[in-house]
């Protein structure tokens, strides 16, 4: 349980991080400036449902 | 190689839980594939910012991106739980088990996306472009718990099957 949870929240922010990180060097500067601008408001919007998959396991693994 | 493992023994939490990750990480595939890709009735965010100029089209496929990177990371930790579920001596490899439960895992999926992104936050409808798209989240969703019935039921089969194997 403990890695998945590690493993996930590590990927997680890489994701978000390298995601923001390439945002800034994109070409087209309105595209640019619209993701700069709503990033992290958006990030945990599209991200929120992927740590349920820890509730999921966790639910799962225990069955007999 | 025949594995004998005692009646009593035998876990199947290990592999319904592999296998209902990876069934969640592929669901977010079908999703992003079939429902943004090809069909393109949808994109991650295109209830906010529609994607009907270049930029916004942009800014769209930028959510998407991020989007699959997600459902890339669930599908790789579903496989080293599978990994690690078919190294148990105490679990046994069953097909309609493994279906069953990726077919939990996709409707899980979908349910989320729902909940989240249809219903709680707005991000999107499943198909924007027809006159009531909250029409096509609700049958959106109707086909979603009726996956997690169907791999449900399946799981439960298979545990039936494989308890009635041992009693023998």
């Amino acid at each position: 349980m403990r890695y998945v949870l590690g493993l996930s929240a590590t990927i997680f922010a890489l994701v978000a991080f390298s995601a923001d990180a390439a945002a800034c060097t994109m070409c087209n500067v309105e595209v640019r400036d619209t993701i700069a601008e709503q990033f992290w408001d958006m990030a945990w919007r599209v991200l929120a449902p992927f740590p349920l998959i820890a509730a999921l396991f966790w639910a799962l693994d225990r069955m007999k | 190689m025949t594995r004998v493992v005692a009646a009593n023994a035998v876990r199947t939490g290990p592999l319904v839980s592999a296998g209902a990750v990876i069934g969640f990480g592929m669901g977010g595939f079908i999703d992003g594939i079939v429902l943004h890709q090809i069909l393109q009735w949808h994109q991650m965010i295109s209830n906010i910012l529609p994607p009907d100029t270049l930029a916004n089209k942009q800014v769209n496929t930028f959510w998407d991106g991020i989007f699959h990177a997600a459902t890339w990371t669930a599908t790789a930790i579903g496989i080293a739980l599978l990994w690690r579920a078919l190294r148990r001596r105490d679990v046994i490899a069953s097909p309609l088990m493994m279906w069953g439960a990726l077919l939990l895992g996709w409707g899980t999926f979908n349910v989320m996306d729902s909940a989240f992104n249809h219903y709680i936050f707005g991000l999107h409808n499943v198909h924007e472009w027809i006159a009531n798209p909250m029409m096509s989240n609700h049958i959106f969703l109707a086909v979603s718990i009726g996956l997690i019935v169907i791999g449900w039921s399946l799981v439960q089969s298979a545990k039936r099957t494989s308890k009635a194997a041992e009693n023998l």
